[in-house]
This record gives C-alpha cells, sequence and structure tokens, in this order.
C-alpha cells in the first residue's frame, strides 16, 4: 500500500521533472520561442474577435464602407469589394483558418497515428497491408486528390477539414511506424509479453506512451500543412465561401481583380498572416521535435 | 531527319520578321473554352461566335440598331395569310473550297433542323410553324408554314455547305467535330476559317477570307485565347499579350480607363441576372410533386413580397461595383420597345412593405420571430443556392440571405457548380438560386422558358401558367406587331407579378481593347453596346490596324486609335507593384527563417 503511493509519488515527480526539463530546453530554442509568441498572438486575436470586431462587420448588408477603400483612420486596412473593413475580416477570418487547420490536424493524426501503430506493432500481412495503404495515399498526388473530394462531398467547413485530413495522414503514420518498431524491440516489452501481456496492453501501456512525444511535435507540423492546404483550397474556390477565411478572402482579391486595381491591402494582409501562422507553427513544431524526439537529441 | 522537316518551317517566319511583314494579328482573351465548333451541337456564347466567324446567315442584325438588314437574303416577301415566305439569295458568294453557295445549302440546313437530329433541339424554335423549305432555284429560297411565324425573317441558324454536311449523318452529326482535318480548314463561308484549334482546347487561330463577299477583313488572323480568370486576362492585356478582353469586372475597367492606349468601358448587353424561385417542380411524366420546395415558395404572393426586401439599387453598386442597372422583367430594355416597365413602387427597396405583404398573405411571425406558414408551422430553413464559378452570385445571395434573415426568415447559403446545380434544379431539390440568361434579339426564346412545355427542359423555375402559355401561343402566330409587342407586355407583367424570379440586375459587360493598335471596332448597338460579342460580325470586318485607321470609312461610333505607345515598353503596373511587394514579404519571412534556424544551429553546436 504504501509502496504503492510511495512508487506513484516518484512518478509523478520524475514527470514534473521531466516536464520542466522539457520546458527549460524548449525555451532555450529561440526560434521557437519566437514561434510561440507569434502563435499565442493570433490564437488570442481568434478566440477574442467578438470582443476586437464586432461580428456586424461581417455582414454584407450592413456595410458602411465604399467598394475598395484604401486604408484611412476608419478603416485601418481599408475595406473590401462590399464594404466591409479588411481588418474585421482578417480578425474573424483567423478564427475559420485556425479552426479547419486543427481539425484537419486532429483527423490527420488521429488516422495517421493508428494506421502508423498497428502497422509498426503488427508485423506479418496486416502490418504489410498497412503499410502499402500508407505508400499508396502517399504517393497520390494531394491537390488533385483534395479537389476530387471537396467537389464530391460539398463545400462546407467540416468537409474542407475531412478533405485535408484524408490527405494528409501518410507522412505521421510513416514516422510513428518506425518509431513503434524500434520500440517493440525493446527488452521491456519482450519482458511485459512474457509476464502475460495482451497486444492491447502492450499498445496502451508501452508502445503508445512511448510514441506520444513524437506524435505531439508531429502535430505542430501538421497543423502548419493544414492551414496551408486550407488557404490554398479556399482560393481555389472550394472552401466554404459563406464564411470567411484568410484564403477566401485571398479568392475573393483574386475574383475581384485587387491585383490590377492594384488594392494591396487586400491581398497582402491575409497572405502575411498565412505566412506568420504557418512559420510559427513550424518553428514551434521544430523545436518541439528537437526537445521531444529521442534521436534528435541524442545526435547532440 | 526532324532538323531537316522543322528548318522549312521556321525560314518563313525569320523572313517575315526582317521584312517588317508580319501578319497582321488580332488576339482576343475568352474566359470560357469553345464547347463545340459544329453549330449544331455547341451551347456557349464562345462557339455561337466563332460560328459567326465561319458561316454566314439568312439575314444580319444591324450593328446602329439592331435592324433586319438584308445577307444571304437580299429581299424577301410574305403571302398574305403568313403562310408562305419566299427569299431570293444572293448568286455572288462561294464557299472557301470553291464551290458556290446557293438556296440549296440553305435547304438544307433547314431541312436538317426540322428533321429529328440534335440539330433540332438548338434551332427548332426559330422555325417554328415551318413545314417544307424548299429552292426552286439557285436563288429561291421558300419556306411553307402551317401557322404564321413572328420571327420570321429572322433566323439566326448558320448555314452550313450542302456539299460537306450532307455526307455526315444522323448519329455521325453528335460527334461530328467541324475542325480543320489534314492541315485543311474548315469549309465556310464567313469573313474568317478556322485552321487551328480544337472544341475544348485553350488557342483558336482563324486566317481571314480575303474573297469574302462583303470585303475582305483588315486584320490577316485572328487568334483566340483561353484565360481561366479575369485578372490574368487584365494583366495580358496590359502587357500586350492580347489585343482585347471581355467579360471583366467594372474596378478593372475602371482601372484600365486610365491607361495610355487602351479603350475600357461597361458595354449595354441584353442580358439579367435573377433570383429564381422553385415555383412548383413536377414528374413530367405523372403531374406529381418531385423535389423538397419549401411550401412558401410556391406561394406567389410569399415570392412577391420577397420582391421589396430586395435591394436592387444596392446590388448594382456593391456586388456589380456600379456596371448594369436594376432588374425589372425577363425582357431587359436593351430590347426598348418590348421591355415592359413595372410601375416605380413595385420594384422599390422596402422591407416594411415586404413583411407586410407577408403578414397579409398569413406568413406572420412566430414567438421566436421567426416567420410562419399560413398553417402556424415554421417555414424553416429556405435552401439557397449560388454558382461558385460566378464571384457575383454568391454575393448576390449572401445579400439575399441577410435580407431575409431581417424580415424573420431562416436560409442558408450553398455554391456548388453550375453542371451541379442544373442537376438540383431538375430535381426540385432547391427552394431559390441565382443565375442569369442571355436574351436574343427577338424575346421569343426567352419567353418560352417560361411556358409549361419547358418543364424539365430550359424551364429552371418549374413556372407554368395558362394564362401566360395561351399569350405566349397568340404572340408566337401575330402578324400586327403592335398587338404582339401588346401581348408580349402583358406576358412579362404576369411573370412580374407570380414572381418566380426576381430580377436582380440588367448586367453589362466589361470590355477592354488595346486603342493603340487596333481602332475601328464598332459599337452593336450605338453608341454603348458591345464591341465583340455581336449579334453578326461587324466589328471583325471594319477594325484594322491603328496606324491605318484613317475614319474608318465613316463607321459610326467606331474606336478611334490612340497615340499613346502602350504600357508594354517599360512602366511599371500597379500588378508588378503588388507581386513584388508580395514576394519580397514573403522572401523576408523566409529569410528570418533560414537566420532562425542558422542561430539556432550555432547555439546549439555550443
Amino acid at each position: 500500500m504504501s509502496a504503492g503511493t510511495e512508487a506513484r509519488r516518484l512518478a509523478r515527480r520524475r514527470r514534473a521533472q521531466s516536464w520542466r526539463h522539457g520546458w527549460r530546453e524548449f525555451r532555450r530554442n529561440r526560434s521557437g520561442m519566437a514561434g510561440a509568441v507569434v502563435l499565442t498572438l493570433f490564437v488570442v486575436m481568434a478566440l477574442a474577435a467578438p470582443l476586437i470586431a464586432d461580428a456586424d462587420g461581417l455582414s454584407v448588408t450592413r456595410a458602411t464602407g465604399g467598394v475598395l477603400e484604401s486604408p484611412s483612420g476608419a478603416y485601418p486596412l481599408g475595406t473590401d469589394d462590399n464594404g466591409r473593413s479588411v481588418l474585421t475580416l482578417l480578425i474573424w477570418g483567423s478564427r475559420i483558418s485556425l479552426l479547419v487547420g486543427l481539425l484537419a490536424t486532429v483527423i490527420s493524426i488521429l488516422i495517421g497515428t493508428t494506421v502508423g501503430l498497428l502497422s509498426g506493432y503488427f508485423g506479418g500481412w496486416p502490418g504489410a497491408v498497412l503499410f502499402r495503404l500508407t505508400e499508396w495515399f502517399l504517393v497520390i498526388p494531394f491537390l488533385p486528390l483534395a479537389i476530387v473530394l471537396a467537389t464530391v462531398l460539398g463545400r462546407s467547413l467540416v468537409n474542407i477539414a475531412i478533405v485535408i485530413g484524408v490527405t494528409s495522414w501518410p507522412g505521421t503514420a510513416l514516422l510513428i511506424r518506425s518509431q513503434t518498431l524500434s520500440i517493440k524491440q525493446r527488452a521491456y516489452v519482450d519482458r511485459s509479453r512474457a509476464l502475460g501481456g495482451g497486444h492491447g496492453h502492450l499498445l496502451a501501456r508501452h508502445v503508445l506512451p512511448n510514441v506520444m512525444p513524437l506524435v505531439f511535435a508531429n502535430t505542430t507540423l501538421t497543423v502548419a500543412v493544414a492551414i496551408l492546404s486550407e488557404t490554398t483550397l479556399s482560393f481555389l474556390g472550394l472552401g466554404d465561401p459563406t464564411r470567411v477565411s484568410w484564403g477566401s478572402m485571398l479568392q475573393d482579391a483574386f475574383q475581384v481583380g485587387a491585383i490590377t486595381t492594384g488594392s494591396w491591402w487586400f491581398i497582402v494582409p491575409p497572405g502575411l498572416c498565412v505566412v506568420l501562422v504557418v512559420l510559427s507553427f513550424t518553428l514551434v513544431g521544430q523545436a518541439l521535435e528537437s526537445v521531444l524526439n529521442p534521436r534528435l537529441r541524442e545526435r547532440r | 531527319m526532324l532538323l531537316g522537316g522543322l528548318v522549312p518551317v521556321l525560314m518563313p517566319v525569320a523572313a517575315a520578321a526582317e521584312d517588317g511583314d508580319e501578319p497582321v494579328r488580332f488576339t482576343a482573351a475568352i474566359m470560357n473554352e469553345v464547347d463545340s465548333f459544329n453549330p449544331f451541337l455547341g451551347i456557349e456564347v464562345e462557339s455561337y461566335e466563332m460560328w459567326a466567324l465561319t458561316y454566314d446567315f439568312l439575314v444580319d442584325l444591324a450593328v446602329d440598331d439592331l435592324a433586319v438588314e438584308p445577307s444571304l437574303a437580299t429581299e424577301w416577301e410574305t403571302s398574305e395569310d403568313g403562310l408562305t415566305w419566299t427569299f431570293t439569295i444572293r448568286d455572288d458568294v462561294t464557299w472557301s473550297d470553291g464551290e458556290p453557295l446557293t438556296a440549296d445549302d440553305l435547304a438544307f440546313t433547314y431541312g436538317r433542323v426540322l428533321g429529328k437530329g440534335p440539330e433540332r433541339a438548338t434551332w427548332g424554335s426559330w422555325l417554328a410553324g415551318v413545314e417544307e423549305v424548299t429552292a426552286p432555284d439557285p436563288t429561291t429560297l421558300v419556306l411553307e408554314l402551317k401557322r404564321p411565324n413572328a420571327v420570321l425573317p429572322l433566323v439566326p441558324i448558320p448555314i452550313v455547305p450542302e456539299h460537306v454536311w450532307s455526307e455526315v449523318d444522323g448519329e455521325e452529326m453528335k460527334t461530328f467535330a467541324a475542325e480543320p482535318t489534314g492541315g485543311q480548314p474548315v469549309v465556310g463561308s464567313g469573313p474568317f476559317r478556322l485552321v487551328e484549334g480544337t472544341a475544348g482546347g485553350s488557342t483558336y487561330r482563324f486566317e481571314a477570307n480575303e474573297d469574302y463577299w462583303k470585303g475582305a477583313p483588315h486584320v490577316d488572323e485572328l487568334v483566340f485565347r483561353v484565360f481561366k480568370s479575369e485578372d490574368p486576362a487584365v494583366q495580358a492585356l496590359i502587357k500586350g499579350e492580347v489585343d482585347y478582353v471581355e467579360g471583366i469586372s467594372a474596378l478593372q475597367v475602371k482601372s484600365l480607363e486610365g491607361q495610355d492606349g487602351i479603350l475600357a468601358r461597361n458595354a449595354a448587353s441584353p442580358g439579367f441576372d435573377e433570383i429564381a424561385f422553385n415555383a412548383g417542380s413536377i414528374d413530367l411524366e405523372t403531374g406529381e410533386p418531385i423535389g423538397d420546395p419549401n411550401p412558401a415558395v410556391l406561394d406567389p404572393d410569399f415570392r412577391y413580397a420577397l420582391g421589396f426586401a430586395v435591394d436592387r439599387q444596392r446590388l448594382v453598386d456593391t456586388v456589380y461595383q456600379g456596371a448594369g442597372s436594376a432588374g425589372s422583367t425577363i425582357v431587359p430594355p436593351f430590347y426598348e420597345e418590348y421591355h415592359w416597365e413595372p410601375p416605380a413602387e413595385e420594384l422599390a427597396y422596402d422591407p416594411d412593405r415586404a413583411a407586410e405583404l407577408l403578414d397579409e398573405a398569413g406568413y406572420t411571425l412566430g414567438d421566436d420571430g421567426r416567420r410562419t406558414l399560413p398553417d402556424g408551422s415554421p417555414i424553416g430553413t429556405l435552401r439557397l443556392f449560388a454558382r461558385v464559378d460566378s464571384a457575383t452570385s454568391t454575393d448576390v445571395m449572401t445579400y439575399f440571405s441577410e435580407w431575409l434573415a431581417d424580415l424573420g426568415i431562416d436560409s442558408e447559403v450553398t455554391t456548388v457548380e453550375s453542371s451541379k446545380l442544373t442537376d438540383i434544379i431538375l430535381e426540385g431539390t432547391f427552394d431559390a438560386f441565382e443565375w442569369g440568361w442571355f436574351v436574343d434579339a427577338d424575346p421569343t426564346s426567352m419567353l418560352s422558358y417560361m411556358t409549361c412545355d419547358q418543364l424539365g427542359a430550359w424551364s429552371d423555375s418549374w413556372y407554368c401558367d395558362e394564362e401566360y402559355d395561351a399569350l405566349f401561343e397568340q404572340q408566337g402566330a401575330e402578324l400586327d406587331h403592335e398587338t404582339r409587342v401588346g401581348q408580349i407586355h402583358r406576358m412579362q407583367e404576369i411573370v412580374f407579378r407570380d414572381a418566380p424570379y426576381l430580377l436582380t440586375v440588367y448586367n453589362s459587360t466589361g470590355q477592354a481593347v488595346r486603342s493603340d493598335r487596333f481602332a475601328c471596332l464598332q459599337a452593336q448597338p450605338s453608341p454603348d453596346g458591345l464591341w465583340l460579342f455581336q449579334q453578326g460580325t461587324h466589328s471583325y470586318r471594319s477594325m484594322r490596324p491603328a496606324d491605318e485607321a484613317g475614319d474608318c470609312d465613316g463607321a459610326t461610333d467606331a474606336t478611334e486609335a490612340s497615340g499613346g505607345g502602350g504600357s508594354d515598353d517599360g512602366g511599371i503596373g500597379t500588378g508588378v507593384l503588388v507581386g513584388g511587394g508580395v514576394a519580397l514579404v514573403l522572401l523576408l519571412a523566409g529569410g528570418t527563417l533560414v537566420a532562425l534556424r542558422r542561430r539556432g544551429t550555432a547555439e546549439d553546436r555550443e
């Protein structure tokens, strides 16, 4: 009894210690920190959108500005073709872009982790089949598949997330599979199996917890790709056009001829936001990877 | 071997360039592909333009006022009862392969249309009532009718050569491409002939017909290049890669207006955009309702009331950026005589009046602030469809949805491809959608789309009204012009009050031409009509290089040449600036990333 609590306390302390250690290491990575700061700003902006910018600003019938007005005191980033403030659209657009990015990532990571884990853990034909499936998805060109899927499924927020999720998981699956293969060979896994641990126990207790850090680091990198994909698909007119996202803003700008009319304020801000968010997710992801991925750490 | 084959091809080009004797080439940007060069198969506007260049017609429409004027037919007469039409056909026209064009070719072409094949689908309505077409001699064409036809002599069917097309039988017609084969241009009688290009392709090249019977064109070649969106086409015009763009937005027109060497404007064009309702989708065989229209949109009173909730002028100003005018009825004021204008107060934006009318019709506000059906049950959410390929379509429906919300009616906008929307319309699984029509010089075909006969075919609103149908039959056979105009006015009134369509905007077409290179494009109708994509080939024949423009042979309202050297020789366009700005931002971002990574690794090494 007392030995059990003692062990648990020890485990908790060690976990806290490793968190602190990881955090310290992350903080030493300056680019990772920069990314984290920028990211926090964007997340706060997305969450606080209703407080910063009135949702009425998204209404086309209640828009007050002129058609494509250049930036002024009243409209710091000018207006769009419907007379709405580009700043308001930008703030509310961050919600959709981030939401779709995260949703797609969850789908992608779920599929990728499950397939990678199972194909790595079970050798033989089930593993081979799953591995071939992964390879098959890996070689399908992303954009055509995404366009076909988006056309078939119809245009909605959830569908676009599904499209991105379904097309972007193979990378994760391969990574998880290789890690699983190496963990499977460890002595403690053999020991546990010798003591009578079933597949479920081994996967849940020994393999999954050990690939989790990798999944975590990979998630951050996947979000960056997902947001970029959302922008791409929305720009191609495959997103939900009734909702404002950065990609749909770029599409609107392109359709209304913002390049010819020289309305840079309609093109540059959403483009810049996408670049910044994708960049900071990548920086944070790389920093996390260097903290959490045992191989990268060992090399140092 | 290969090289030997290439050299002779390259030589003449180089020689021509040295002589400064390059062919005069007019390049036009178009936004859509030609779907077929076979005039019996295509449906796209671009295809109609290509046929007009290749073939001739029975009669033409004047460039100034769209009046009927002689073409292949020099004169015509009708019998007292209007049942026999006799046309005198020119005897000096030859096909491009040297064969003479005679009345037999016309009789052959019309005979094909009167047959059962695919030819009938596109052109049949123009020959309504025609029983027999004969050519008693090479210069006489006789049409025998079983009932009078008010549209004659206006028959915009391209005349094809019998000696070529008689070999194409019914089944072959469905796939006959009518494109150049084995290096031979398509046989036609028109001012140009297609020498290169295939339906669905991205460029089409035409050569001038130097022996054209109305006079040789002043340019040697016409090239059409397909652009998939407007901005790249406008940029190509600025850079001088193309000489003409069409279908550009009013904002683009405005930004081009100031440029040297470019003439841009919004031309009046005979078309409209509308919000259409499901007025009662039915199974054509059983007559039973199909689809699932909301009971509210089936009610003419409900639809009419919503007309007051649409601020048409607002749509013109914002969505269409000021190009166009507020819409009213299905025959545009472009055709002044046929157009019926509703009283101004029925076109006003008046949400209070809309609410009042809805209350009167039983669609009262429920406790939750949402309107209910007359039986007290909630209306639910109206499904509004917009076309994803049109920027204005989505915008208009977003506005409409917000106006409906102000009235207490929930709605949801879905955007789909045009082709998908056609399926949805035929299935009847919609409440409203946004689309538009291009209206022919005679309103018959537009009016026919609202008849019961067209349900499941060209009708997209499933509208069907007995009185309207009776009037449609009457006007088609009415030979007294005044009476016919009155009937057409009454038909517009019926449709306006029953409101299967809420017309939003009579749109205009943004066009721009390099006036430093080409001049003498004529507007149809004058003074502010279309420069190209007209009824007929007027501008293609009148246009000429800017330095040879002169007074355009006295053509009225022709574009003038401008001396402005154009901007293809140096000036940095705003597009370049913006593009450069974006590239710079990306470079900066990339640079930051690299710098951060570098510093990271340096740190790591310590």
